[in-house]
């Protein structure tokens, strides 16, 4: 058991770096599906907090005491074996899971042998920059002044459609569907500047668009004709997803590591980290407060034997500047 | 009933037979009159071949939204049928009667998720797909 017991780890280490690549290559290619890649999920420290995907790190491999650590989230886990509990229904049935982290160390030293095994889960009681649930988000999303000129400005088009060319009218069909397709250009994810649209086509928009004083839109495109319309919305989203990353992260954690020479324990940690944002985030740099406490069980040596009678309360209060762009 | 012209009537009660002969008899003449209904069935179902691509005069369309990675509640769907609107907070169907061809859907999304959206009659497009964000765009039916 004490011969088996690494390498069976090794063997499932393996196994989840091996499916890293994997997970990454099915979501890109079935489309739908989310592209997890720790870049889209967070930024600076949310991502050592939290995290949404897989984190394998391989910690000091030329020192002597080599750690191979991989960090995960069971509803990643989970989905990666079936994509239907990416459904908002069950993406909300499974809050839990996707609030719990979870991870598991090898220890090795200068030969590659067994040096000890930690573990840990951690769950976070309030996390306000999950920018996928975000109800504030949504609330920002839908009162965007661009967003709701532009959904205002479509009806006018959809009913100018309707009476210009009607449905039942034969002779007018293919003058139906082109400016159908012109109003899908309005949006499209391609980002066809506005400019570049059918000339009359950007003239009854525009003439629309006076009728109804959607005045953002106006000033957006007199200002900047060669604008995409959908750009500026999805660049308004971007803003507001980043804005929300400044709210408050709070996480508690039990870890554990083992004795070099068996599966006991030599050490137990319940720590809780709590992060709040305190400028609004730029990419790249980002001024947090982070608050940590732990309370540290380990071996007291004035005792007789192993145990975990010496007890350490450690608090720190800091606030980071970072600078970094994680992996 | 009367026995027809050019027809054999045979009382399988006057007959003596086995319980096996009976029973195989009877097996025969199930197979026989099973094989005549399905040519019947066969012949049936080729007479009227279904009419791919055309729309009836005015039919139902459902348009089903799924949002993905995303909480019920954070997601709205709008569509527009004429001066008719029907709306969605999460994944689910909405219906338009009286659809007719040439007529247009305009499909207006909000969603912190993805949003795959698909319509079951014949249209362009057949299916939107989404990032998080506003999107619009038209089902044309066809």
């Amino acid at each position: 058991m004490k011969n088996r017991s690494p390498k069976l780890l090794l063997t499932i280490l393996t196994a989840l770096v091996l499916s890293v690549n994997g997970v990454a290559q099915n979501k890109v290619s079935q489309g739908e599906l989310p592209v997890y890649t720790a870049d889209s999920l967070a930024i600076g420290n949310y991502k050592d907090i939290l995290t949404s995907f897989f984190q394998l790190a391989f910690n000091n491999l030329t020192g002597p005491n080599k750690e191979l650590n991989f960090n995960s989230n069971p509803f990643a886990v989970m989905l990666r074996g079936n994509p239907d509990l990416a459904r908002d229904v069950n993406y909300y049935k499974y809050r839990a899971l996707r609030k719990l982290n979870f991870n598991f160390g090898l220890k090795l030293d200068t030969s590659y042998h067994f040096n000890g095994f930690s573990a840990g889960i951690k769950y976070a009681l309030i996390n306000e920059r999950d920018s996928t649930t975000s109800k504030f988000l949504f609330k920002n999303l839908q009162n965007d002044p661009l967003n709701v000129e532009v959904k205002q400005l479509k009806l006018k088009l959809l009913q100018y459609l309707n009476s210009t060319y009607p449905a039942g009218d034969p002779a007018s069909r293919a003058q139906r569907i082109a400016f159908s397709q012109a109003m899908d250009s309005l949006t499209d994810t391609d980002y066809t500047p506005f400019n570049t649209l059918d000339t009359s086509f950007q003239k009854t928009v525009v003439s629309i668009a006076w009728q109804n004083n959607l005045r953002t839109f106006l000033a957006l495109v007199t200002a900047n004709p060669g604008v995409s319309i959908q750009q500026t919305l999805d660049a308004s989203f971007g803003d507001m997803k980043n804005a929300i990353k400044n709210n408050l992260l709070w996480t508690i954690g039990i870890s554990d590591t083992t004795y070099k020479d068996q599966y006991a324990f030599s050490n137990i940690v319940i720590a809780t980290e709590l992060s709040k944002g305190i400028f609004k985030p730029k990419p790249g740099s980002n001024l947090e407060l982070n608050i940590n406490a732990s309370l540290n069980f380990t071996d007291d040596s004035l005792r007789v034997g192993r145990n975990l009678k010496r007890c350490i309360l450690y608090f720190d209060k800091c606030s980071t500047q970072n600078n970094r762009r994680n992996i | 009933m009367a026995a027809k012209k050019n027809q054999i009537v045979i009382d399988l009660g006057k007959i003596a037979l086995t319980p096996v002969q009976r029973q195989k008899l009877q097996n025969e003449i199930h197979k026989t009159v099973a094989g005549q209904m399905g040519a019947i069935d066969a012949a049936n179902s080729t007479s009227t071949p279904a009419k791919v691509g055309a729309t009836p005069a005015a039919i139902t369309a459902n348009i089903q939204a799924t949002f993905t990675n995303t909480n019920p509640g954070v997601s709205s769907l709008t569509a527009t049928l004429n001066s008719t609107q029907k709306t969605l907070s999460q994944s689910g169907t909405v219906s338009f009667t009286g659809v007719q061809s040439g007529d247009i859907i305009l499909v207006q999304v909000d969603s912190l998720g993805s949003a795959t959206i698909t319509i079951d009659v014949n249209a362009t497009p057949a299916q939107m797909n989404f990032p998080p964000g506003s999107h619009s765009k038209n089902f044309i039916i066809n």
